[in-house]
């Protein structure tokens, strides 16, 4: 790790950091772009700068979560669950320390674990085959019970409607096309980050154009010192941070998941074994920041590890980077360790150091972030507008999917004026396609429902998780009413 | 506040440069390299930087291959080539795309064997021969079929004689329908008497994962993606979709040569190459033919797909239109009558092969 590599991970987090906070530019896109920068640069640098970027990106992510109710990343979706919340109480920068807090802790968890277990646990990944996904993201879906903020019934209808979404476009086993209405811009399906950019970004402007007053909480004055760690919040979350940490880990390992289920699964636990929450969850709750920060950072050690160990993506990031590797004449494998180890530890220094640079640079900047949501309107409407369009076109280099996320933008504002959620239309869009692919896929390869159940209790893995999903649902319903007796009990006292 | 919007406009333009600058880069470099060669011909195309799209997203096999040969084109033509990524949707987009645009050569399109399959999928009625000049292929990749480590099976002809006794026993998984290792499984279906189970994954990658995790009990992917699993005893290659060794990888046997009847319709394998819209002037073919000659002989090229076990080819014009149309009757009926596709290849005239 020489000086000119430090230099070049520091100067990656920090465009990573500014592309994750503006709202529309997922971390994805910002590995796509650093990449392409790259591609005529020594291996070395290239990776500092790459990697530098994917830990700014994931931090960079809550910022606007918290301060526009856009997450700025699709691994920061769950963030703006509670952290929003929080800034409409008056307390955005108390979110905002918590979340970089935790996005730091997070780092270093993943970063540890990869550097202790990695070589190791690499493999443990592969135990986790289509029954295990099956579950995991099924499992997500009970999150809409808390993102439907008490309607529980139009909660399910967002849901609804957002699974339907998912199921547009060419189904995921036959190739058959579905609900496309024989138009050419519905062929490729809902990319759901072109969803998401318009149901909580371009939703956002429709609404702030339908109404007089601006974004800004008048009164509400930010300073660094605000940012700085806050000893009595980390207090209250350290648990949540704890096995946050190695759960995010373990999400990222998996292939094909990363950040932005490594966030929805740890906010939902984190709202299953969480007793006594500092408020409701969904109402600003420390904990529902604390978690899926923790998770979606700890999720790139843990990403990463899976793409050096078996030279497969452990989420859509890593696919970029590993594309790189192969541009460079190096082929992450098995034979990959034994051969160009140093690659493995040049990387855990990168994290290290990138993760450090985002924490400062959060501190630093979204400071200043927090300053601009008090610039007028006039101004900030067209500015994430800007920042829509670009962020969809920059997708997939299309102009489809800016027609979808405009008209998803103007489902987002009906559907909130009809008193609807739109959390839920995300996490289905998301969790839908996920979970029928497996399902497919698991009934294909079992071959018939029986032995499909059998073996959702034969297989070890997805034994427990069956045992941990039921057990929830357990816990939670006595959870709830221990809970709903004690704010019975602070009334009547 | 004045000092927080300069601060925004300087980040954007700061990222915009840098972009921007890349191609600037690549095109002076260019420049340089090119004006030597440039005595003989003295055409005017082309006169500034070509847009190249891809249909797959970055570091995918299609990718990978335009960004190995492309950077050598930019040099000769001493105009820049960027790379302009459309994943999704089978490349149906991406194709629309380049198709929609004034054909003259400036954006063109690095399409891969998915075009072969649009027609009878269903995705899209385009044809990599009617609506595309296809000015070269430059390559091909080499599918081979592997099974776990501990598999029962250590050799292809144990994996036949079981699937001949027990026919839809065997799963294997693919990287979608109608892709090509589904196609190659359909080819051992149809000339060897066997019946699998086809289960479809996201790409290449999770259909090997699928194998390496015992989820299925074989899988037929593109031989660069499992030769580190195959080297680090993650997984066993049984047999190569050719008729002769990969120079390298000697100790895989090739299909072709353990059961004859499939000789003929091997080596099978995706192919890549280099399309223009069908009305381009002849001018921009030609320039693009003669500047990628060059560019295969490139010895950075060579080493280039030899480290991921790729086959060079050079088909060019009427070479092109008949391997094209040989590869899409094949895979087209295949597909078709073994129910896979949705639309008959009749329709669209694809010839059912001899």
């Amino acid at each position: 790790m020489t000086l000119t590599l430090v230099l070049y991970t520091i100067v990656g987090a920090a465009i990573g950091l500014l592309m994750g906070s503006l709202p529309g530019i997922t971390v994805t896109m910002t590995a796509v772009l650093v990449v392409s920068l790259t591609y005529g640069w020594p291996m070395a640098e290239a990776l500092a700068f790459i990697v530098g970027a994917f830990c700014g990106g994931v931090t960079g992510g809550c910022i606007s979560a918290i301060a526009l109710n856009i997450p700025g990343t699709s691994a920061a979706v769950a963030t703006a669950f509670d952290g929003f919340p929080l800034k409409e109480r008056g307390e955005a920068d108390n979110a905002l320390s918590l979340g970089l807090a935790s996005s730091f802790l997070g780092g270093l968890i993943g970063l540890a674990i990869m550097l202790v277990l990695g070589p190791v646990i690499g493999t443990f990944a592969l135990r986790f085959g289509s029954h295990e996904y099956f579950l995991i993201t099924l499992w997500g879906l009970t999150l809409v019970a808390v993102l439907s903020r008490g309607n529980i019934v139009k909660g399910l209808c967002s849901a609804f409607f957002g699974l339907f979404v998912g199921m547009i476009g060419m189904d995921p086993i036959m190739g058959m096309l579905r609900f496309t209405y024989g138009t050419g811009i519905l062929k490729g399906g809902i990319d759901f980050v072109a969803a998401m950019i318009g149901l909580f970004g371009m939703k956002e402007v429709f609404k702030q154009l339908s109404k007089k007053s601006s974004f800004n909480i008048s009164g509400t004055s930010y300073s660094i010192k605000g940012l700085l760690p806050k000893p009595h919040l980390l207090k209250r979350v350290w648990h949540t941070i704890l096995w946050g940490g190695p759960l995010g880990t373990l999400i990222g390992l998996l292939p094909g998941t990363g950040g932005d289920v490594g966030c929805i699964v740890a906010y939902g636990v984190a709202k299953q074994v969480t007793k006594n929450p500092s408020r409701p969850f969904g109402e600003g709750a420390y904990e529902g920041v604390a978690a899926p920060e923790v998770a979606n950072n700890a999720a790139i050690g843990g990403a990463l590890t899976t793409m050096m160990t078996l030279g497969v993506p452990g989420d859509s990031v890593t696919a970029v980077i590993l594309g790189s590797f192969y541009l460079h004449g190096l082929l992450p494998g098995p034979t990959f360790m034994l051969t160009e180890k140093h690659y493995f530890y040049l990387i855990a220094a990168i994290v290290l150091v990138g993760t450090i640079m985002a924490y400062i640079f959060g501190i630093l900047g979204s400071n200043l972030i927090l300053k601009a949501i008090n610039l007028p309107k006039w101004f900030l409407v067209p500015f994430i507008t800007t920042l829509c369009i670009v962020g969809s076109y920059a997708i997939k280099n299309n102009m489809y999917d800016v027609i979808i996320m405009i008209v998803f933008g103007i489902i987002g504002y009906l559907f909130e004026k009809g008193g609807f959620p739109v959390g839920p239309v995300v996490l289905a869009i998301i969790l839908g396609p996920m979970i029928e692919r497996n399902l497919r896929q698991a009934l294909i390869a079992s071959g018939g429902v029986v032995p499909f159940l059998t073996a959702l209790v034969t297989k070890p893995i997805s034994l427990i998780l069956l045992i941990l999903i039921i057990l929830s649902f357990v816990l939670q319903s006595k959870v709830m009413r221990a809970a709903e007796n004690k704010v019975k009990d602070a009334k009547a006292g | 506040m004045k000092k927080l919007f300069a601060l925004l406009l300087v980040a954007l333009m700061l990222t915009a440069f840098l972009a921007g600058c890349a191609q600037q880069e690549g095109a002076k470099e260019g420049g340089e390299n090119g004006e030597a060669v440039e005595e003989e011909p003295k055409s005017t195309y082309p006169d500034r930087n070509i847009i190249a799209v891809v249909g797959f997203s970055p570091g995918g096999p299609t990718d990978v291959i335009a960004r190995g040969v492309l950077p050598i084109v930019q040099e000769i033509f001493g105009v820049g080539i960027g790379i302009n990524n459309m994943a999704g949707a089978a490349s149906a987009p991406a194709a629309e795309h380049v198709l929609a645009q004034k054909p003259d050569g400036y954006t063109i399109f690095f399409g891969s064997e998915i075009m072969s399959v649009w027609q009878v999928m269903g995705t899209t009625n385009l044809s990599p021969t009617k609506d595309f000049i296809p000015v070269k292929i430059v390559s091909e990749a080499i599918p081979v079929m592997a099974v776990p480590p501990d598999s029962p099976f250590n050799s292809v002809e144990e994996l036949i004689a079981y699937a001949k006794e027990h026919p839809g026993e065997l799963r294997i998984s693919t990287a979608g329908p109608g892709t090509v290792p589904h196609v190659s499984g359909l080819l051992l279906q149809q000339y060897l008497g066997v019946e699998f189970t086809f289960v479809p994954y996201q790409g290449g990658k999770p259909a090997v994962i699928a194998v390496m995790s015992k989820e299925v009990d074989a899988t037929i992917e593109m031989v660069q993606s499992m030769v580190a699993e195959h080297q680090g005893g993650q997984l066993k290659i049984l047999s190569s979709f050719t008729n002769e060794p990969i120079p390298g990888l000697e100790e895989i046997p090739p299909v072709g040569k353990i059961y004859p009847e499939l000789s003929p319709h091997v080596p099978y394998g995706p192919y890549f190459g280099v399309f223009v819209s069908k009305d381009c002037p002849a001018e921009v073919v030609e320039a693009w033919e003669a500047a990628l000659d060059q560019a295969i002989e490139d010895q950075r090229w060579i080493d280039y797909t030899n480290q991921f076990y790729l086959v060079r080819v050079n088909y060019s014009g009427d070479a092109a239109l008949d391997y094209l149309e040989k590869w899409t009757s094949k895979a087209a009926w295949l597909l078709y009558d073994f129910g896979a596709a949705e639309n008959s290849p009749e329709e669209f005239g694809i010839k059912r092969p001899e």
